[in-house]
């Protein structure tokens, strides 16, 4: 049983659904969020140990989550991913400190 | 050389110059049709990937189970998909310009130097000034081939007495081109030139960049071209 908490942000509620199940089977605490401003409430409310995001969302991008986590000085770990794969998000986003950055698809063994 | 010899001189410079901006109206319209399909495959890439993230992840699940050849299928099925959105995606993109570092006071004076003949022509009525260290993430054929078009712009509408001033520098991020003229409006010289305008706006966000009229404090209009500076490292 692993008791650390997991904040999945995505706005394709199937594939929030699928991430959460996944990381649930494997013993994590699981929350959801479908879009950044939901996210930012309950990341300054909950503080998960980490957050596995979307990166380009309606009203606000996983990036913007992540640049308003470290402006309150938080190193909480962020996974970003996306469908598009370009260089330039993945180069931006370990820039602004993400440990790491995948493209859709993926399977569980991210 | 004659008057008559250097008549036929300019008058085969012009011509050449002309028919150089004919070609690039001509790649107009293949241009249009590979943004419109870069933009469609992007699109559709984000809109397939996600429902395929989620079945290659509800696949895995299911090779956790007794169904696992199901789960196998499933994860082969994804990829096939996928490997088809990549070609898609990288037969569209390929089309796009290659963006690099440019820097924009060794590119001028390379297209200073193709456009000599031209601005011999017509002494005096060309002014070009910058300064400091200017670079864009662009692309350097075509921020040539924008200068030219701009240039043509220019020859083609304004008076014989006025003069074009060509400016470029970098501040608060932005690279800013500046063509002035010294009389006539700008916005009345190009207002029969729309269809051309359209193409420097094309080539202008296929570089991040954007194209404006401005009118300046003294009452002349000035045309723009705004590109995000390159930081150099």
């Amino acid at each position: 049983m692993n008791n650390s908490s997991i904040l999945v942000v995505d706005d394709d509620s199937t594939l929030r659904e699928a991430i959460a199940e996944a990381l649930a089977l494997e013993g994590y605490q699981v929350a959801t969020a479908s879009d950044s401003e939901v996210a930012h409430r309950f990341i300054d409310k909950e503080q998960p140990d980490m957050v596995i995001s979307d990166l380009r969302m309606p009203g606000g991008s996983g990036l913007d989550l992540l640049r308003k986590c470290r402006e309150k000085n938080t190193n909480l770990p962020f996974l970003l991913m996306s469908a598009y794969g370009e260089v330039d998000d993945a180069v931006s986003a370990m820039r602004e400190g993400a440990i790491d950055f995948i493209t859709k698809p993926f399977d569980l063994d991210f | 050389m004659s008057a008559a010899e250097q008549l036929t001189t300019n008058e085969f410079t012009l011509n050449k110059f002309h028919q150089q901006t004919e070609v690039f109206k001509q790649h107009e319209n293949r241009e249009h049709l590979y943004v419109a399909l870069s933009k469609v495959a992007c699109k559709l890439s984000h809109e397939l990937r996600n429902p395929l993230a989620s079945l290659s992840i509800f696949g895995s699940l299911l090779t956790r189970t007794d169904k696992k050849r199901y789960g196998e299928k499933i994860g082969e099925e994804v990829k096939r998909i996928d490997q088809t959105i990549a070609e898609l995606l990288s037969n569209t993109t390929n089309s796009k310009c290659s963006l690099n570092a440019v820097d924009l006071s060794t590119t001028c004076e390379e297209w200073l130097n193709e456009m000599l003949p031209l601005i011999n022509i017509f002494p005096g009525r060309f002014n070009v000034s910058y300064s400091g260290d200017c670079r864009i993430l662009g692309n350097k054929d075509l921020i040539m081939r924008m200068l030219t078009l701009c240039m043509n712009y220019f020859f083609d509408s304004c008076g014989e007495s006025d003069r074009l001033d060509l400016s470029f520098n970098q501040k608060s991020g932005f690279v800013e081109f500046c063509w002035t003229t010294t009389e006539g409006a700008l916005d009345q010289c190009l207002e029969p030139l729309a269809g051309k305008l359209e193409l420097l706006h094309l080539w202008a966000e296929l570089q991040n960049g954007v194209v404006g009229i401005s009118k300046l404090h003294d009452g002349r209009d000035s045309l723009t071209l705004i590109f995000p500076a390159q930081e150099v490292e």
